[in-house]
């Protein structure tokens, strides 16, 4: 009876850790399409600027393919990032940095389109019950800061520090400066 | 067969008995019944939450997506080394709670079961402590590519909590050692006493890690409360039953030495009475921790059975001069006030799962059986009483014994002599070349709950014999007298 029972204690928390992490991959990947879409969106919104003098500049240059003038049209906003940060567009993956006092680790990669940062999607974030949490919360922060200097979220300051981490090598191998 | 050895045919007035207690009457077999159902009830109910308990842990470690931990080998290491702190601490507030003096345990199992299971359960719990701060070094040192002894600076580097956690696995080592070292040379109970206290800072000390770098009981989890409350469950269980009761009791019924009779030159009988004493519910077959405020006495609390089935009034015990503490006894002085703990113990009427019952005793052991005979619930159509004593001066209280025997109708038997040489036996060298075995002292053991008191290897052949006769386990009760 007592065996039956702690079987079926150990059971139900399988189940719950189970679904929580389901419930983790689903917002992973949700806010991960989220990040996309509002990745594709700030990109499309920031590049405007951008894309307004190399679209002018390329509608200067050549007229005569709109294909071709949008393709020039994008790659020279790239080129007009490239001057900015000289780092080509790509997703650059960061290292799995473990954390040593809670036995976690973040691994991180980062985004750039126009030589800007446009996003930065957790690959993994295994911390703690809270700490978990400021995965999202540093991305923000980072894609804001446009760069790895950015603060410890309070109550995870471990795995803050590990995230840093992450996303600093992430801009190492990207040869990004900031 | 010694039945009442001519020696000790001088049978004096049968000894009536008073008592102050309500409901005084003898057990009918079906409370016996319903006692014995209730307390195996009891039993499985403890038990069943001891396992349950460790199941909790392991459930709320899986709920915190320990699976994942399993994913590679060196992340694998670390969360059998999460799972070996949080069963081994479990078990630990378990151990914590079996010390604790806590009534239902010590109604159930009795007091002294329930120490022998938490020191069975000290090693485990040792290892699996240990096996937690190893593995996870281990574990850490691999995810990380160092090695454990630079990952075990890196954690006492982390904070204040983790170089406490370190303090607790240093004393909680000293107790282990220490606590094996006594059972194996004897040291003296003092010396076990101090140590033991030591275990307490094992504990505390061993707290803030898990709450902060314990991720398990993180803020803002279920487990945090959980874990909590277990934790000021079994702490708060020692501080409530190891100190404020008996101080609440001793303050409440001011217990005073007001009788103390030599029985022989090395024997004495002391007699306490004090306020409100039917209240303490103390039964025949108990035991308390006296401590006698006297010179030379006040400073340490010794464990005696009562030599008399409390009858509301007065209590009585009667000491061997064994020497020190003891001796002083011999000439203590009426009038000393006496403060206690208990009572404790399971040698008592309410044990009994039958209605036939068999009383064995040895020596000064003879004082808690004597007790029990007396209580004047306990009463059968089939009671044995079996004494035993190296001398005819060894079965101490022999006459009282005697009149109880008479005023309830029980067989006396009194096994006089020392036992024979080179065999291993618990009866006087007569009985045992006369052919006596438990079966023919006790024709009727085998459906007899056997209770039995003495020195403790004298108690194990004794137990012994009862298991050749038929006995059951749960059938045999015995107190042992040690720490």
């Amino acid at each position: 009876m007592a065996g039956a029972g702690s079987a079926a204690i150990v059971a139900v928390g399988w189940m719950f850790g189970a679904q929580a992490i389901a419930a983790t991959t689903a917002a992973t990947s949700t806010s991960s399409a989220g990040a996309n879409t509002q990745s594709s969106a700030s990109s499309s919104g920031a590049t405007p600027s951008a894309s307004a003098s190399a679209s002018a500049s390329a509608s200067g240059s050549s007229s005569n393919a709109a294909g071709s003038g949008t393709n020039s049209g994008s790659s020279s906003s790239s080129g007009s990032g490239t001057t900015t940060s000289g780092v080509a567009d790509g997703t650059y993956t960061g290292k799995d940095v473990f954390e040593p006092q809670f036995g976690g680790d973040v691994q991180v990669s980062v985004t750039f389109a126009g030589g800007v940062i446009t996003d930065v999607a957790t690959i993994s974030c295994n911390a703690s019950h809270g700490a978990d949490q400021a995965c999202p919360m540093l991305r923000s922060e980072a894609i804001s800061a446009q760069s790895a200097k950015i603060s410890t979220i309070g109550r995870a300051t471990y795995t803050s520090r590990v995230y840093i981490q992450s996303l600093q090598s992430a801009l190492d191998a990207a040869g990004y400066t900031g | 067969m010694t039945l009442l050895d001519d020696r000790y045919t001088t049978p004096g007035v049968p000894q009536t008995v008073t008592t102050y207690l309500p409901a005084a009457r003898q057990s009918t077999p079906d409370e016996i019944t319903r006692r014995h159902k209730n307390r195996m009830g009891r039993a499985d109910f403890l038990t069943v939450i001891v396992y349950f308990s460790v199941a909790v842990v392991l459930a709320l470690f899986l709920a915190d997506k320990g699976m994942t931990y399993f994913a590679s080998p060196a992340k694998a290491i670390t969360g059998l080394g999460i799972i070996a702190g949080l069963v081994g601490t479990d078990l630990l507030l378990v151990m914590l709670l079996l010390a604790a003096r806590l009534p239902i345990v010590d109604r159930t199992f009795g007091h002294d079961k329930a120490i022998a299971t938490h020191r069975k359960l000290g090693k485990p719990v040792f290892y699996l402590i240990i096996a937690h701060m190893g593995l996870l070094l281990i574990g850490y040192g691999l995810q990380s590519a160092s090695n454990p002894i630079a990952e075990a600076l890196t954690l006492l580097g982390s904070g204040n909590d983790m170089i406490l956690a370190f303090v607790a696995m240093a004393a909680m080592t000293i107790v282990v050692v220490t606590s094996l070292v006594i059972v194996r040379r004897k040291l003296s109970y003092e010396f076990w006493y101090v140590v033991h206290l030591l275990s307490y800072v094992a504990v505390l000390a061993a707290l803030p890690h898990q709450f902060s770098t314990g991720m398990l009981f993180a803020e803002g989890t279920w487990a945090r409360p959980y874990w909590l409350a277990l934790i000021i469950l079994s702490l708060g269980s020692i501080v409530v039953f190891r100190f404020l009761v008996p101080i609440a009791r001793s303050v409440r019924h001011r217990l005073v030495v007001s009788e103390v009779r030599l029985e022989t030159p090395d024997v004495v009988t002391i007699t306490v009475t004090g306020r409100d004493l039917h209240k303490l519910r103390a039964r025949g077959g108990q035991f308390m921790n006296w401590r006698f405020w006297a010179p030379g006495l006040a400073l340490k609390s010794n464990p005696f059975s009562f030599s008399a089935a409390p009858n509301g009034r007065s209590m009585r015990i009667t000491v061997r001069d064994l020497g020190g503490q003891t001796h002083r006894l011999m000439t203590m002085r009426p009038g000393t006030p006496v403060t206690f703990e208990g009572p404790y113990g399971m040698l008592t009427e309410a044990s009994r799962t039958t209605h036939s019952a068999v009383l064995i005793g040895s020596g000064i052991g003879i004082t808690p059986i004597r007790a029990l005979l007396e209580d004047p619930r306990f009463g059968a159509a089939n009671i044995t009483v079996i004494l035993r004593g190296s001398t005819e001066e060894n079965v101490y209280l022999w006459s009282e014994v005697y009149d109880l025997c008479v005023a309830k109708n029980v067989a006396l038997r009194v096994l006089v002599g020392h036992r024979p040489r080179g065999v291993e036996t618990w009866l006087s060298a007569e009985a045992f070349n006369r052919g006596d075995r438990l079966a023919t002292l006790a024709p009727h053991i085998k459906d007899s709950d056997v209770f039995i008191c003495g020195p403790t290897a004298w108690m194990d052949l004794v137990v012994k014999d009862a298991h050749r006769a038929g006995v059951p386990a749960d059938r045999i009760h015995v107190e042992r007298f040690e720490f």
